[in-house]
């Protein structure tokens, strides 16, 4: 998730909660008759309340809420059910002076598959994502919990480093997430 | 596909007719027969590979494809491929443009101006064709082996934000908000008759007294709006401890792998019957139940041997502990 969108959502989220808070702190302070709140609620003119309906402007407040309403929920959830897809990466070759662009998902998958042939592993996922700014090939690898950790680290760590090599310098991660079976429940993998 | 010659039948007796370049006819080169030369050139390159499923093959999302345009006797090619991964980007990509320039201009005689050369598949090599090593190095220049390169440090995996999912009931709420307003718009204009729901509660707002209900109301909203706003600051705890044996940490691990691997490893050491790890931030605890006829020092020990390995490659070097039951 990008940095803006974890902010927008902390904020909006943050707004909420505050409204809610104070709403749920003003009727709790009627209820004990503190002065200042007694005082706010003798001023609630009600007549004028329950004119608004019928007000000139009812009918485009209406008309602002189906907007607003609409625009903010559907951009809030494309937000944060939408998975912001990584943009091509061109890869220059310095001694042509041209560039290959770069597609970072079929990148992850080709990690991957080279991963997954790894004697242990048993599944690979890959995506190419936007961590926090950082374009990441995120590979996530489940394997037999007996698997050599210290092996697979320094396999992986070989192939974060062909990437980067590979890819002239691009600011492109390289992450491999390792879930392990249960230890009581291994399921065996034919190598 | 190029068009047939349109020119007379030659003979012996036409050579003068054939210097008359009006009589020669004209030779047509249609783009598909361009793309179907730079699919032909790109699949002579080492490391270019052809990917067809049954779903690419009904989509003509075959690779390599190509999109040819040609005017003014020039061509330009976007070209679509895959390459056998491991591979060498820029040595396949200079491999290629030579290629393609060089088949193209003989086959067409129109120079290619513009050619564009995107990596979308890739395809592991086989497993047994040979060692990692072997199988990098014969990709590239014998002559240039590959600089050892540091990878890019990824960022620390992260729980989703806590924010998102009230996030998500908020837009969830604007939207049913969005669609009650627009049902009382349809029926302020007549479209059809029904209660109007905000007209009704706002004039219910403008009577509303005093009342036992409002406490939990208010208690619920006190509650709710406190979890929000502890979600809006909570910041994201860590998923993953990372492990390296070089400098920068690749792969990741969630504490229950590791007690994960860390048990089995134990359960391996001759003498233990049983093992159960348990992981916090500073600790690793393994559990086994031994059995009677092994000492619970060498059991022990051993244990110790068989999970420091693993436990070397955290960065935060938690204490760990062996605890054995007979």
């Amino acid at each position: 998730m990008r940095h803006r969108t974890a902010a927008v959502n902390r904020v909006i989220v943050l707004i909420v909660g505050l409204a809610l808070l104070g709403f749920g702190v003003y009727a709790v302070a009627w209820d004990l008759q503190v002065p200042i709140v007694r005082e706010w609620v003798s001023r609630y003119d009600r007549a004028r309340v329950t004119a608004l309906p019928d007000q000139d402007w009812w009918g485009w407040a209406l008309a602002a809420t189906v907007v607003v309403g609409l625009v903010f929920g559907i951009v809030l959830l494309a937000l944060d059910l939408t998975r912001r897809r990584t943009s091509p990466v061109a890869v220059p070759d310095r001694e042509s002076g041209t560039y290959v662009t770069v597609d970072l998902g079929s990148l992850a998958n080709g990690v991957a598959s080279e991963l997954a042939q790894y004697p242990g592993v048993r599944q690979t996922r890959a995506r190419a994502v936007i961590e926090r700014g950082l374009p990441t090939l995120s590979i996530v690898v489940t394997a037999d919990p007996t698997l050599d950790i210290y092996d697979f680290t320094r396999k992986s760590e070989d192939v974060a480093s062909w990437v980067a090599s590979t890819l002239g310098g691009e600011e492109v991660a390289t992450q491999v997430l390792l879930h392990l079976d249960r230890a009581d429940h291994p399921v065996h993998v034919e190598s | 596909m190029a068009e047939p010659f349109t020119a007379p039948p030659a003979g012996p007796h036409d050579d003068a007719a054939l210097d008359d370049t009006a009589l020669r006819g004209e030779l047509v080169i249609k783009e598909r027969a361009v793309v179907k030369i730079a699919v032909a050139a790109a699949l002579q390159v080492p490391g270019v590979v052809k990917q067809s499923g049954g779903l690419s093959r009904l989509t003509g999302r075959e690779l390599p494809r190509a999109d040819v345009s040609t005017g003014a006797g020039a061509v330009a090619i976007n070209l679509y491929i895959a390459v056998q991964w491991p591979c060498h980007l820029d040595l396949v990509n200079r491999r290629l443009r030579a290629q393609v320039h060089r088949q193209v201009e003989q086959m067409t005689g129109m120079p290619v101006i513009e050619l564009n050369i995107v990596v979308v598949g890739t395809e592991s090599a086989a497993p047994e064709d040979s060692s990692t090593e072997s199988r990098y190095s014969e990709q590239g220049d014998p002559a240039v082996p590959p600089a050892p390169v540091a990878p890019i440090r990824p960022r620390t995996p992260r729980a989703t934000p806590a924010a998102v999912p009230a996030a998500i009931i908020v837009a969830v709420g604007a939207l049913g908000l969005a669609v009650v307003a627009a049902r009382e718009l349809l029926i302020m204009r007549g479209t059809f008759a029904n209660a109007p729901w905000i007209r009704n509660t706002v004039q219910w707002l403008g009577r509303l007294h005093w009342s036992e209900w409002i406490v939990p109301v208010a208690a619920g909203a006190i509650v709710l709006g406190v979890v929000f706003i502890v979600a809006a600051l909570k910041p994201r705890p860590r998923t993953h401890l990372p492990l390296a044996v070089g400098e920068t940490p690749i792969v990741w691990l969630r504490p229950t792998d590791l007690a994960r691997n860390s048990s089995s490893h134990a359960k391996t050491v001759p003498g233990v019957l049983s093992a159960h790890t348990t992981v916090d931030r500073k600790h690793v605890t393994v559990r086994v139940v031994r059995t009677e006829s092994t000492p619970a020092g060498d059991v022990a020990i051993s244990v110790r041997e068989a999970v420091e390995p693993t436990l070397s490659l955290l960065g935060t070097s938690p204490e760990l502990r062996v605890q054995v039951k007979p």
